[in-house]
């Protein structure tokens, strides 16, 4: 049956033939043709409030992806692969490869010969020249902006540290900006579970060598998010003991 | 005549042994247990079963046991030698929530009363309960705690302990030198933040900083196929402050006080007063909810914990000084330390 003859008889199953059709094909063919046109008709809309993702979501969910076949050594594989990786990164790094920061304050960064090229650095005089003043205290200004500008240098050059030491660095931040009293309620509460006479020893009056021992002691971390314990009056049915749960300290009212 | 002696005397072996189902991981741990087990009565559950321990604080009968060690009263405890002795409720702190308990007809007057540690270290530490001793760890972990619902601030010791299937609530800490460090006031509740309960997995295995505090009862810690609980405890100076008070005549226990609430504003670090006790201290000295604690006697308050633990170290009587900030204006206000509200007898048991 070529094409245009197919499409003759669905033409006719359809109830659509034209004058000039002729039908070449056989009956159980027509036939086909005219049940898939019924069930077309039987097919309704889908009414809008049943187009949902959710139904969608579903469907694709009940269709079950098929987990993927992983071969047995490919986890073993992978795990001896990065150990590897990373002992070879040890084994052929050497170990004064990674630099360390410096940490010496910027007096001490003065700039080395092999920081300094004569042919691009100019001298003071040439400096005071350009700006037609001569004079002596000209020439004095020039070599102190020489002077920083080296200092500029030698700080720009300074090693950075690698990506692990910045992260070690960055745990430990010396400054905040907001004081912590986790150091002070420690050493407090130490005398208090002691028995010494830490915050006892207090006189009513201001200060007191327990409270200057406590001020000095106190470090610089944000305590914003230091974590308080909230013995609530349920029992834990495990253990037979209050419970109690740690609260972000914002979160809670002390009472005394 | 000798045979009803050995009978009594194998059953009072087999019920000292009854309830020690667990037995000393240490040495250390075994003569700890040995110095605290005269002063040590254990407590029943209704089917008798051990449940809580109580401790002699001193030859008169008096004992103390933590409210969860108690599921009924009057009752029979049974000493660890295995002689009984009656029970019955004497004092409550609602504060700490410790029951002071009275032997009937006493007649262990020979017996040592339980020796408060000084300054217990952190370290290892025996953790006696019910069914006997526990391996635990007293962590430095000093943490700020709140008693609900009282609201009140109480300082709490942590302590990490091996998790039993039994009930350790008002459990003793021991030290190593067999003293008291410590009365297990509550536990970090399985529910507790996930991030808390890794921090407290990485301080007790040693793989991290841990927080401050941390704590939970993560599973798989440092102890062996059990897992971990954590706990926390009184310390020696909030219970002797309880045993004194309970020896005295009324059996009360004073607990400083100034009467406020506070809390910590939005900075994160300022006190601002939340609420004050009517005709309390506070009150009385002119302080109103609304009011930020720049210091107290001079010392700058930084933290409501701080200012907490400062109140707590006060004594009754005692006067201190609030300088705070009232709508920009720095004022001060002197106000006299007071006694927390007596506790009930029995009061929310």
């Amino acid at each position: 049956m070529t094409d245009h003859e197919q499409e003759a008889m669905i033409r006719m199953a359809f109830g659509e033939a034209e004058p000039g059709d002729t039908p070449s094909g056989n009956a159980k063919e027509l036939r086909q043709y005219q049940a898939l046109k019924a069930g077309l008709r039987s097919l309704a809309d889908v009414p809008e409030c049943q187009l949902s993702t959710r139904r969608l979501t579903d469907a694709i969910l009940a269709e079950k992806v098929k987990p993927q076949k992983v071969a047995w050594w490919w986890p073993v594989g992978l795990v001896s692969g990065a150990a590897a990786v990373v002992a070879a990164y040890f084994f052929f790094t050497p170990a004064g490869t990674v630099k360390k920061p410096v940490d010496a304050p910027l007096a001490s960064r003065a700039p080395s010969a092999t920081h300094e090229n004569p042919g691009l650095t100019p001298a003071p005089d040439e400096i005071a020249s350009t700006t037609g003043d001569t004079s002596p205290s000209a020439t004095a200004r020039a070599e102190s902006l020489l002077d920083r500008s080296k200092n500029l240098v030698a700080l720009n050059d300074t090693p950075r540290p690698s990506l692990s030491v910045s992260r070690r660095r960055a745990v430990a931040r010396p400054k905040q900006s907001v004081p912590d009293v986790t150091a002070e309620i420690a050493m407090s509460m130490a005398g208090n579970v002691g028995g010494a006479p830490a915050m006892s020893a207090l006189p009513a009056g201001i200060g007191g060598p327990a409270a200057d021992s406590m001020a000095t002691s106190a470090r610089s971390l944000p305590g914003s998010d230091a974590k308080v314990v909230v013995v609530e009056p349920g029992t834990d049915p495990l253990t037979g003991a209050k419970e109690a749960q740690e609260v972000n300290r914002r979160d809670v009212v002390f009472g005394g | 005549m000798t045979s009803f002696l050995a009978a009594s005397l194998l059953l009072v072996t087999g019920q000292s042994q009854a309830f020690t189902t667990e037995k000393p991981a240490n040495k250390a741990q075994a003569s700890a247990w040995t110095a605290v087990a005269p002063s040590v009565a254990v407590l029943p559950d209704i089917a008798g079963n051990p449940f809580g321990l109580a401790f002699l604080i001193d030859s008169k009968g008096y004992f103390v046991a933590h409210v969860s060690s108690l599921v009924y009263e009057p009752l029979t405890a049974t000493m660890t030698d295995g002689s009984k002795v009656q029970l019955g409720r004497i004092g409550y702190d609602k504060e700490t929530q410790l029951v002071l308990m009275g032997a009937h007809n006493w007649k262990g007057s020979a017996r040592p009363a339980m020796r408060i540690a000084v300054k217990p270290s952190p370290g290892e530490v025996m953790v006696a309960t019910a069914k006997g001793p526990v391996s635990g760890l007293l962590t430095d972990a000093l943490c700020a705690g709140v008693i609900q619902p009282s609201q009140k601030f109480m300082p709490l010791s942590e302590v990490q302990m091996e998790q039993k299937d039994f009930p350790v609530g008002g459990a003793l800490v021991i030290d190593k030198n067999g003293k008291l460090a410590g009365v297990l006031g509550a536990v970090l509740s399985p529910v507790a933040s996930r991030a808390s309960r890794l921090e407290v997995a990485n301080q007790g295995t040693g793989q991290g900083g841990g927080g401050a505090r941390g704590g939970a009862n993560a599973q798989k810690q440092s102890f062996g196929p059990l897992g971990l609980t954590v706990g926390y405890a009184l310390g020696p100076k909030v219970l002797n402050r309880v045993v004194k008070g309970f020896l005295t005549e009324t059996h009360e226990v004073q607990h400083p006080s100034v009467g406020i609430f506070y809390r910590v504003d939005s900075t994160g670090y300022r006190v601002v007063i939340d609420r004050v006790t009517a005709d309390g201290p506070a009150a009385k000295a002119g302080v109103q909810p609304g009011d930020v604690v720049l210091a107290l006697n001079g010392k700058k308050i930084t933290g409501p914990e701080l200012l907490a633990v400062m109140l707590f170290e006060f004594d009754p009587g005692d006067t201190v000084v609030f300088r705070i900030d009232r709508n920009g204006k720095t004022i001060e206000k002197k106000v006299d330390v007071g006694v927390m509200a007596a506790s009930p007898a029995r009061d929310s048991v």
